[in-house]
This record gives structure tokens, C-alpha cells and sequence, in this order.
């Protein structure tokens, strides 16, 4: 009893996953080894069940009391487990998360620091020793040992601290849990969630349900009350941007054996009472931890190509307003090995700062022994030229986030890429036309029409020129007559050329001959 | 007003008589461009410039060959003679036939 209380007092629970491990036996698609830390060793027992489960699924556990001075986790910058469990709620443990999986567990009495570890989550637990109430949905069993774990404290309410949750109060997202047929069995302290969207609510409590603290003996009232109706988380899950997931459990009880092997009675509207044998609690928690630890929901793309239609190369740049398909191969590990994954909704962007295009992919049908699902799209590329990333971004609560992209450059259309002999222009391509012959028709006219132009014009300038010759005779017979007569002539001159007068008419005729040049 | 007409009437005739027939030819050629521009611009004004490049090549053929005529002209005037001393009517021919094949070349190139 006195054990109990510690565990509840105090009981925090931790996994660390650690890288991925290499070990391909492993359930696990990351690894399985386990470090399991206790307050003291003899709180072993309380949890044997639990053990047994995480040894059939290939976890190989390892028991160390938390005040042991030799434990280190990592050794040379590599880990020594994949997965911790800390059930001891009074160890300071410095987590730092990278690709690590958490699994924490709460109880009434949480310490301020997991508190705050929770809070870092956008999970906020109610104040310190409250837990959850419902005095409609609770466990009705008359077995003695679900009465026995109610706390000394004859509180009246007491009993009625131990809930019995169905399906109503359990999450639709199937990649987490599937249905579990029987009621889940919970006593604990309930928590608020943040308005994050990688929050999921796995368990959450029924509309009669409010969260208040047992301890005080003042009755509760609507101002004192903490959390009410379905607002209060039991069980949350957050899957971190990396895809690292950590489930919160307001209940450390929900995983003892006594309450794997409880038989449930639940009460229902009108008033009977229907009665399970066993309690669904082994079965949700088994769900819940392969969820944790990464052995389902978890996704990876195996490849992704693009090529231009009809081609199979795959180009580092496109031409606008080509034709491309793009493919996309992503499996799904399922029961310890990857299969494909069906989808309808995964979806390819093309973005250039913005989304361009975004469609949805085609899957393929592949043989049943295809270890991955094969997704296409047929694209246009846009009609904008620049730098564009093929993306798919698949983020689906649940699944592990996909994020693969590709880097493409878009160029222009070349220089004979161009639409050509359009109709509108066909009077363009006609006037063109129509100057070019006509140039050629002008030059054959013009020289033509030159020629012969060119030829009269030679004979007029060489009948002009033998008109001046003529002309020049002329004037020269006439001037030697002149000179003729003027010697011929007694009285006017002297029989002798004065020199004067020869000089004289032999500067005239240079004269006439200077004119005539 | 009324002496517009008489003008004009002088002006024909003397063109008629005057002008040397390879200019008539030339100026022959420059009004067939002159029309060919018209009708292309007209177009472009009605169906919208849809093939820009085209239009712009079609049209420029039009202008290109326009002014290559107009040069020819004037440098084979033999009026002009004497401003051009260094230009034979034979060289500025010759100019006038290369710059068409260049211009009709571009032309056919960008009209896509």
C-alpha cells in the first residue's frame, strides 16, 4: 500500500529513444534496448505484466535503480540504449530530445518539474492532488482488489475515482489505436491540452467527469473545480516536428497488472449495468506503446523521381509548360517489416516562394509483396520560369511527418520554342513576304531601266564632247586664217613681226587655247 | 483655294516630263511599301497585337525598306551629284542591296 502511494506519489514514467538503432530484429523501427530506471528494485513486481509485454515484442530490459552512480547513457557520443523508462519519480533526469521517444506517466502527486517537462508539450496538468472524478462513470466492480487500491481516506467519492472509459471516450485516429473492445480502466489526474496541432487526444474523459482534489473536505463547487467534462485529457499524445512521439498518461495504475486483469461493471444511461470480465487495459496499452515506440504509424519514402513524359532520365531543369510525371514510393512498417502504404490524400506541390501547383497523387497498384506503395501525378509545369521544389509534405496525425523535396530550375521557351505560323499573323508573314519579292522585282527593273538610262546618258555626254572638239577646230582654223590675213596685210604692219604684236597674238591664242581647255 | 487645282496639275505634268524614269520606278517601289505598312498597321489596329514579334517584324520590314529606297533615290539624282562626290549612283546601289538582304534577313528572323 505504503509502495503504492510512493508510486503515486512521485511515479513519473520516461522513455528515451536514443538514434536509430541498426539491430533489424527489433520490433521497433528504431531500437531495443531498454533501460529501465526504479526508485527501488522491488517496484519490479508491481509492473510484471507490462515487462513481459515489452520482452514478447523484442525489448531487451535492463533494471537500475535511479540513485545508481554508474549509469550513463551515452558512452563516446553513441547511446547505450534506444529507450528509457524512468520510474523514478525523484531523479532529475536532463532529457534532451533528439529523435527520442517519451512515454511519461503522472499521477495526483507530480512533481513540479515533470510538470514543467509537460508543460513544455502544451500539456498542463491540474494542481498537485487532485484527480479525476465521475460519480456516473465509474467502476462498479464489487472485486476486492479494485476496492483495496482506493486511497485510506473514506472519502465517499473515493470509489468513484476509478473510471471506465469506452469507446466514445477513445480517439478515432486509427494509425494510433485501433478499436478496443473493452472498457479502459483509469485513476489518475487529468491534464488541459494546448491548441497545437501536433496534440492528439487518445483518451479523454466522459461529460460527467470533473477533476478536483480529494483531499479537502469542503464539498466542490463550481469556482474551485479545475477541469470538467471532456475538456480533461487522460491520455494525450504529441508527435514532435521531427517525429519523435510522446504519450502523456495522467494514470501510472493503468499500466499494473491489477488493473490488466480487473473485470469492469459500467453503468449505463438507463440505469443497468453491463460487466466485462477483463478490462481493455492490456490491450490499449499494448496499442499505445507500439505507437510510441515507433512500431506503427511510422512512414519513411523509399525514392522519388521526376522525368519528362515519354522520357526516363531524370533532369536537374525543365522547360515551362513541359510534361512531367513525378513518383513518389512510401512504405508503412507494419508488424515488424515495411510494406506499402495506401493512402488517397498524399499530395505534390510545386512552389516557387508560393505553391504553384498542388495535386494529389495517384497510387499505383502494385503486387502484395511490393515493399512500398507507388504514388504518381502527371503535372504541367506553369507557365512562370525560375527556381521551383518539387515537394510532398504529408503530415497526418499519427503517421511519422513526410517531407521530401526536390530542387528543379524552370527555364524559358528558346529562341524556336516559340508557337510559330500563327494564324493571326498571317498578314504579318504575307507583308514580309510580299517586301522581300518586291525588293528583288525593284532590283531587276531598276538595273534594267539604269542600264539603258546609263547608256543614253554616255551618249549624250560623247556627242556634247565631240561638238566642243569640233568647235575647237574651228576656232583654231579661224584664228590661223585671221593670223594669215593680218601678215598678208603691207600698210597695217611692217614686213617683220614687231615683237609686241607677235607677243601679243601669241598670248591671244594662248588665251583661246587656255578657254578651250 | 482655286489655285490648289491648277498646282497640282503642273506639278503631275512636270513630274511626268521631268523626272528621269528610273527615279518614277523608285518612287514606283516606295508608294507599293508605303501601302503594304498601311494595310499591316491597320491589322495590328483591329485584331490586336496578339503576335507582337510578328507584327513588329512585318512592320519594320516595311519602314526598313521605305527608307532604304528613299536613300536610294537620293543618291542616284544626278541633280544630287554634287553632294555625293564620293558616292557613285554604282556604290550607292550596291549600299541599297546589301542593307535589304540584312534587313530582310532580321526581318525573317523575328518574325518567329
Amino acid at each position: 500500500m505504503t509502495r503504492h502511494n510512493t508510486l503515486v506519489a512521485l511515479a513519473t514514467l520516461l522513455l528515451a529513444v536514443a538514434l536509430f538503432a541498426t539491430s533489424a530484429l527489433a520490433k521497433s523501427s528504431s531500437g531495443d534496448r531498454v533501460l529501465v530506471l526504479l526508485d527501488d528494485i522491488s517496484d519490479k513486481n508491481l509492473y510484471e505484466k507490462f515487462w513481459k509485454s515489452l520482452g514478447d515484442r523484442g525489448f531487451s530490459l535492463q533494471f537500475k535503480t535511479a540513485s545508481d552512480p554508474k549509469i550513463s547513457i551515452n558512452e563516446y557520443d553513441t547511446r547505450l540504449y534506444d529507450h528509457i523508462i524512468i520510474f523514478s519519480p525523484k531523479t532529475r533526469i536532463q532529457f534532451v530530445k533528439d529523435g527520442g521517444n517519451i512515454l511519461l506517466g503522472a499521477s495526483a502527486s507530480l512533481s513540479d518539474n515533470l510538470r514543467d517537462f509537460a508543460h513544455e508539450f502544451h500539456i498542463d496538468f491540474d494542481d498537485r492532488d487532485t484527480t479525476v472524478i465521475d460519480h456516473f462513470a465509474y467502476n462498479a466492480s464489487t472485486d476486492a482488489s479494485t476496492d483495496a487500491s482506493t486511497d485510506a481516506s473514506t472519502d465517499a467519492s473515493a470509489e468513484h475515482t476509478l473510471l471506465v472509459l469506452d469507446a466514445p471516450n477513445l480517439t478515432n485516429v486509427k494509425p494510433i489505436l485501433p478499436s478496443i473492445s473493452n472498457p479502459i480502466l483509469f485513476r489518475g489526474i487529468g491534464h488541459k491540452l494546448g491548441s497545437t496541432p501536433l496534440l492528439t487526444r487518445i483518451l479523454s474523459a466522459g461529460p460527467t467527469t470533473y477533476s478536483a482534489d480529494t483531499n479537502e473536505e469542503q464539498p466542490v463547487d463550481a469556482d474551485t473545480v479545475g477541469l470538467v467534462g471532456k475538456e480533461i485529457g487522460l491520455v494525450s499524445a504529441l508527435q514532435a516536428r521531427n517525429s519523435a512521439r510522446v504519450v502523456v498518461v495522467g494514470s501510472l495504475e493503468l499500466f499494473e497488472d491489477k488493473f490488466f486483469d480487473s473485470p469492469v461493471q459500467k453503468y449505463t444511461a438507463d440505469g443497468s449495468a453491463k460487466k466485462y470480465a477483463k478490462s481493455g487495459n492490456e490491450e490499449f496499452v499494448a496499442e499505445l506503446t507500439k505507437w510510441a515506440f515507433q512500431e506503427k504509424g511510422v512512414l519513411k519514402v523509399v525514392a522519388s523521381r521526376h522525368h519528362k513524359e515519354g522520357e526516363t532520365r531524370q533532369l536537374e531543369s525543365y522547360r515551362i509548360k513541359d510534361n512531367i510525371t513525378y513518383t513518389i514510393e512510401i512504405s508503412e512498417y507494419v508488424n515488424d517489416a515495411w510494406t506499402a502504404f495506401h493512402a488517397s490524400d498524399v499530395q505534390l506541390e510545386l512552389i516557387m516562394l508560393d505553391p504553384y501547383i498542388r495535386t494529389t497523387l495517384v497510387q499505383l497498384p502494385t503486387s502484395p509483396s511490393h515493399r512500398s506503395g507507388k504514388f504518381k501525378a502527371h503535372v504541367q509545369l506553369p507557365d512562370v520560369y525560375g527556381v521551383f521544389t518539387f515537394r510532398v509534405n504529408y503530415k497526418r496525425a499519427g503517421y511519422t511527418y513526410l517531407v521530401d523535396q526536390t530542387t528543379v530550375a524552370l527555364r524559358p521557351f528558346r529562341h524556336d520554342e516559340y508557337p510559330r505560323f500563327l494564324v493571326a499573323a498571317y498578314p504579318y508573314y504575307t507583308g514580309a513576304a510580299s517586301m522581300i519579292s518586291g525588293f528583288l522585282l525593284f532590283v531587276v527593273v531598276w538595273l534594267s531601266v539604269w542600264g539603258t538610262e546609263r547608256a543614253r546618258r554616255e551618249e549624250k555626254r560623247e556627242e556634247k564632247r565631240e561638238e566642243k572638239r569640233e568647235e575647237k577646230k574651228e576656232e583654231k582654223e579661224r584664228a590661223g586664217r585671221s593670223e594669215k590675213i593680218e601678215r598678208l596685210k603691207p600698210d597695217s604692219r611692217s614686213a617683220t613681226p614687231t615683237p609686241s604684236d607677235a607677243g601679243s597674238e601669241k598670248s591671244e591664242k594662248a588665251d583661246k587655247k587656255k578657254k578651250k581647255r | 483655294m482655286n489655285t490648289l487645282g491648277p498646282a497640282i496639275q503642273k506639278l503631275t505634268s512636270s513630274y511626268a516630263k521631268d523626272t528621269p524614269t528610273t527615279l518614277k520606278i523608285i518612287d514606283g517601289y516606295l508608294i507599293y511599301i508605303l501601302l503594304s505598312g498601311i494595310t499591316q498597321f491597320v491589322y495590328m489596329v483591329l485584331a490586336g497585337t496578339y503576335p507582337y514579334n510578328a507584327f513588329l517584324a512585318g512592320f519594320a520590314a516595311t519602314v526598313g525598306s521605305f527608307v532604304l529606297a528613299a536613300n536610294l533615290r537620293i543618291q542616284t539624282n544626278i541633280k544630287n551629284s554634287a553632294d555625293f562626290k564620293t558616292i557613285s549612283p554604282e556604290r550607292a546601289f550596291a549600299d541599297f542591296v546589301v542593307c535589304n538582304i540584312l534587313l530582310h534577313f532580321f526581318v525573317v528572323n523575328f518574325i518567329g
